[in-house]
């Protein structure tokens, strides 16, 4: 069925599991995206986030396309590079774009990763990170939902861990 | 016949009560055997950028407790949480489940629902539209089509998608939430729109700062569909938007102290108070 069918709604099935775990899937996908990205810049033609950037005015698509393919490669992010990984809202107009057929989405999130810090590398950028986030999620279950449906609803019963999901453990 | 589903809800909906009461109250009308998960216990992880280690188990934890809820097909109402289980975290652990998101099961069921929609609602309604998860689910096309299914809803013509995935990131980027809501504004006039209408919750909740400063009625499309079908529940959270920092004062003591003083002073206030659009910014 193809992903985004109107006509054909439904339960769709997922894509199959190909890595063991969150890690080794990142890892897959870092591969994938620099063995095929060819720094053309059309991504960042097409991103609608751009022109919110001050940094990015009058910026050479190929150049930042290629400071993010870096980035993910493991070099320090040039200016324009950080700027538009840390603008990334997952639009995702790029992956439509991609000559190549690969997410750029995807390549701008493994940057966005990589500048955080996010691996264990040390930053690149300030990580800002809602230190009552999920304080505010629980606060919000007990203002809007009776005991009852806040218990049966966001208590999961202890369920017996995945087997083969250790990847993520190392 | 009755489906089984597992309804899941994400963790900043639970903002939204009322959204969520209606929802349940939608699947049963449509006869869904819905079992509803959500909160911290069930968060997808998508969020951990920053701590990929944390991002990861959260991931791992969420994949096996949604597969031991032994239900076929997972009804995502987030749409982050939906990409996350779609890009990364179906491809790294076993999940065994389908994957819908809500609007695409009202839609998968509308002839159903149609018969159902017998309030009239006389609104002209312009739709906050998104690019980002349309790539994967059109929403934007499916909502329009449900709201125009209501006796009385029709829907300016889209001329303006917003950037991203939801609201919530252009939170912090003021200046994108501010031509945002401009230029939703100046379409919805062109176009003779009464009310606003959102389809995520997290640009309910920013979007409601409009309703809020009268510049225009704004609703989710669940409760416009609800209305319709005669399902009405208080939401709270509106009333809060519209008292900004004076909000603390109209929560009942008792869930002031479940929630915590402190943590309303310094986290829950300062968000019923932001505003997405100052026309003198």
């Amino acid at each position: 069925m193809d992903t985004n069918d109107i006509a054909t709604p439904g339960a769709r099935p997922l894509p199959p599991r190909r890595a063991d775990g969150v890690k080794a899937l990142l890892a897959d996908e870092r591969a994938t995206i620099l063995d095929r990205c060819t720094r053309c810049g059309k991504c960042f033609e097409v991103c609608p986030m751009t022109p919110y950037a001050a940094a990015l005015a009058g910026a050479d698509a190929p150049a930042v396309a290629g400071g993010v393919y870096d980035i993910v490669g493991g070099e320090p992010g040039t200016p324009q590079a950080l700027a538009w990984t840390m603008t990334c809202t997952k639009s995702g107009v790029c992956d439509r774009h991609c000559p190549e057929g690969i997410s750029p989405r995807m390549m701008l999130r493994l940057a966005r990763i990589t500048v955080l810090g996010g691996l264990g590398q040390a930053p690149q950028v300030p990580v800002k990170e809602d230190p009552d986030y999920f304080a505010k999620v629980h606060a919000f279950a007990r203002l809007q939902l009776p005991d009852d449906e806040r218990l049966a609803w966001t208590v999961a019963p202890r369920a017996k861990p995945q087997s083969r999901s250790d990847g993520d453990r190392s | 016949m009755s489906e089984a589903i597992t309804f899941w809800l994400g963790c900043n909906v639970l903002r939204h009560g009322d959204i969520i009461h209606t929802c349940v109250d939608i699947l049963r009308a449509l006869d869904v055997d819905a079992r509803v998960v959500g909160g911290p216990d069930y968060c997808c992880g998508t969020s951990k950028d920053a701590n990929v280690t944390a991002g990861a188990g959260m991931a791992r934890r969420t994949a096996t407790n949604l597969v031991a809820t032994g239900r076929e097909r997972v009804v995502a109402w987030c749409p982050s949480c939906h990409v996350h289980m779609t890009d990364v975290i179906s491809k790294a652990h076993d999940t065994g489940f389908s994957l819908s998101h809500f609007a695409e099961l009202l839609y998968e069921r509308r002839a159903q629902l149609a018969p159902l929609l017998t309030r009239r609602i006389d609104l002209r309604v312009i739709l906050h539209e998104h690019h980002g998860f349309d790539q994967a689910v059109p929403v934007n096309t499916m909502v329009r089509e449900l709201l125009e299914m209501i006796p009385g809803v029709s829907v300016t013509p889209a001329e303006y998608v917003t950037p991203g995935y939801m609201c919530a990131p252009l939170a912090a980027m003021p200046a994108v939430l501010q031509d945002a809501c401009a230029r939703t504004l100046a379409s919805g006039r062109a176009h003779g729109a009464t009310a606003l209408a959102t389809i995520f919750h997290q640009c309910h909740r920013e979007w409601l700062g409009l309703d809020a400063d009268g510049h225009i009625p704004v609703w989710n499309y669940i409760h416009l569909i609800g209305r319709s079908l005669g399902i009405e529940h208080v939401d709270e959270y509106r009333t809060w938007k519209a008292a900004g920092h004076g909000a603390k004062a109209l929560v009942d003591r008792e869930r002031l102290e479940a929630v915590g003083e402190a943590l309303f002073d310094r986290a829950l206030g300062p968000e019923f108070a932001r505003r997405p659009y100052r026309p003198d910014r």
